[in-house]
């Protein structure tokens, strides 16, 4: 019935039983060949390009370090890059403070572990649909015309259609706080939905405050799955050009889509260059992220 | 004290409703606007009711999507069937604590964590380099990167729920292990890869960040992007929209419909502590 999907296990397993062991190794270096030919070569040849010297039609194999001072020098990359670094900050801190409610209401405050689990996947769905059509989904919600202008207008509460809701930077961390919002729920609904109720029932009977059962026993306890979740929206923003350049028109800029620019332009080199410092600074997030998490275990 | 918690649980479930509303509401602002009269713009008001932009969408359009969407389809089932037997592999030589195991775990997470773009960059630079045409292996190769991560989750959830004994007894019977694995194991978890294949599916046929630099053959969500940037876009374009997210929606409440009944069953219909 299922003999098709590995066909070349059979005749090397099936005589003896140690051999399973070789035969798993030699499964094992398939997807180990592919993730190195797919994911680790290309990470490496985009910091070596980096050191390239740029041609008119693509690079010449001669070391350089033109390129990052190039891009170090220039003052509109550097403000690019802040403004990236600013935008994935703020998302991750808006996706946290949002979040981490819905991850609360879904583990610990429904009760039927049915509906917990169908609020969740509802929750989720929207992850698997295409990143582009939620991007484009966002522009009649809040252009000039949008369901927001024209809800605000009707309500009274603005005289004239607000302009900043649609191509700049403030909808760009909209659109991406919703984008990546799944990304920081989900490891902190698994991480809360670990926690024993007999803990928490025992800290209430205890006479602990609401308060500091969330600040004594459910943050602490769900600091791993925060940690995952910023770790996650951190990168995902940091690395973000669609919905930069779909929401924000030219009004915001990001690294992302200036190095999306550089390959328009066969600029190779210094979209690699563009893209070892964007990763350099990325891993530093990272690492910070990480560092803060581990802090919280060792106290 | 309970009452203030009673209160508080209340006003997170509207919290939760807003949430949905939040990450539904583009979307069903979207399929609203895609059944615009002809007359209709990319915004409200309505200007008519009608499927004019839905008969554009499979009169006009399809033609010039078809090539497109094949591609896409094709690179999809692709990436689902590597992603899922890769997962395979892997979660197994994990469980076992086989050499090399060790070794992938990181670049498991690496390719979760590395940005699109970059991949992408990466993924042209190096098909230049040793001059060869992108297109279909290229956008394989990465799609499969992204896929993998989350097929190894399911399959480590899968492989997590699967006891051992039965294994054991199976071998302890005198089953060799090729036998073992294919009458044993696999029926068993076989459910387990068909999501892990549907999950690497999903996320390749709407793959975009890691496609753009690495193939000139438009898939559909590259299609998609020349455009929204560079051509002048018609609700036709939100009917397109609406359409991929439905058929999305199919394939996840395939996914997991049967998961929470197959949870619920297990469980007896009772509610006992979240423990997995």
């Amino acid at each position: 019935m299922s003999s098709y999907s590995l066909p070349e296990a059979v005749p090397a397993a099936s005589s003896r039983r140690l051999s399973g062991n070789a035969v798993w190794a030699l499964l094992l270096s398939l997807p180990l060949l592919w993730l190195l030919v797919f994911l680790i070569v290309p990470v490496l040849v985009v910091l070596i390009v980096s050191f390239f010297q740029p041609t008119l039609s693509g690079f010449e194999r001669a070391f350089t370090l033109d390129n990052y001072r190039a891009l170090l020098s220039s003052g509109p990359f550097f403000s690019t890059l802040l403004n990236t670094l600013l935008s994935a900050l703020i998302t991750t801190v808006v996706t946290f403070l949002v979040g981490f409610w819905v991850a609360y209401y879904l583990a610990l405050v429904v009760p039927n572990l049915r509906t917990r689990f169908a609020l969740f996947i509802i929750a989720l769905a929207p992850f698997f649909t295409s990143f582009l059509i939620r991007a484009v989904a966002w522009i009649p919600m809040m252009g000039r015309e949008g369901v927001l202008n024209s809800a605000l207008l009707s309500l009274g509460i603005t005289s004239q259609p607000l302009d900043f809701l649609l191509f700049s930077n403030f909808a760009v961390r909209v659109a991406m706080a919703q984008l990546y919002l799944l990304f920081m729920i989900s490891p902190i609904f698994f991480s809360l939905s670990t926690i024993e109720p007999a803990v928490l029932e025992a800290a209430r009977d205890m006479g602990a405050r609401w308060w500091s059962i969330l600040w004594e026993i459910l943050l602490p306890l769900a600091r791993p799955g925060i940690v995952i979740g910023a770790v996650f929206v951190f990168v995902l923003s940091m690395g973000d050009f669609a919905t930069v350049r779909l929401i924000g028109g030219g009004a915001s800029t990001s690294v992302g889509l200036s190095i999306q620019n550089f390959v328009t332009y066969m600029q190779f080199p210094q979209a690699a260059a563009a893209a070892s410092i964007l990763v350099l600074v990325t891993v530093l997030g990272v690492v910070l992220l990480l560092r803060w998490g581990a802090i919280g275990e060792e106290l | 004290m309970r009452t203030r918690g009673r209160w508080f649980n209340r006003f997170l479930g509207l919290y939760f409703a807003l949430i949905l509303l939040f990450l539904y509401g583009p979307i069903l602002v979207m399929a609203v606007l895609s059944f615009q009269g002809p007359q209709g713009g990319m915004t409200f008001p309505m200007r008519g009711v009608g499927l004019h932009w839905w008969t554009r969408l499979f009169e006009v359009r399809a033609s010039e999507l078809q090539e497109a969407i094949i591609r896409t389809l094709l690179v999809a089932v692709e990436t689902g069937a590597i992603a899922a037997l890769f997962s395979v592999v892997i979660a197994f030589a994990y469980r076992r604590r086989l050499p090399g195991s060790s070794a992938l775990l990181p670049m498991v997470l690496l390719a979760l964590m590395t940005p699109g773009i970059l991949l992408g960059l990466g993924m042209s630079l190096w098909w230049r380099i040793l001059n060869f045409q992108p297109g279909h292996l290229a956008l394989l190769g990465v799609h499969v990167v992204w896929a993998l991560p989350f097929a190894f989750l399911v399959m480590i959830a899968v492989l997590n729920r699967f006891d051992p004994r039965v294994e054991e007894s199976a071998r302890d019977l005198g089953a060799s292990e090729a036998r073992t694995f294919f009458e044993i194991v696999l029926p068993i978890i076989w459910p387990g890869i068909l999501s892990a294949a549907l999950f690497g599916f999903t996320l390749s046929l709407n793959e975009f960040e890691r496609s753009v630099l690495v193939t000139s053959q438009n898939t559909l969500p590259l299609q998609l992007w020349a455009m929204l940037t560079v051509q002048i876009i018609e609700p036709d374009l939100y009917a397109l929209g609406t359409l991929t997210v439905l058929i999305t929606f199919v394939i996840v409440a395939a996914l997991f419909i049967p998961t929470v009944i197959g949870q619920f069953r297990r469980l007896g219909g009772a509610t006992p502590p979240s423990e997995e």
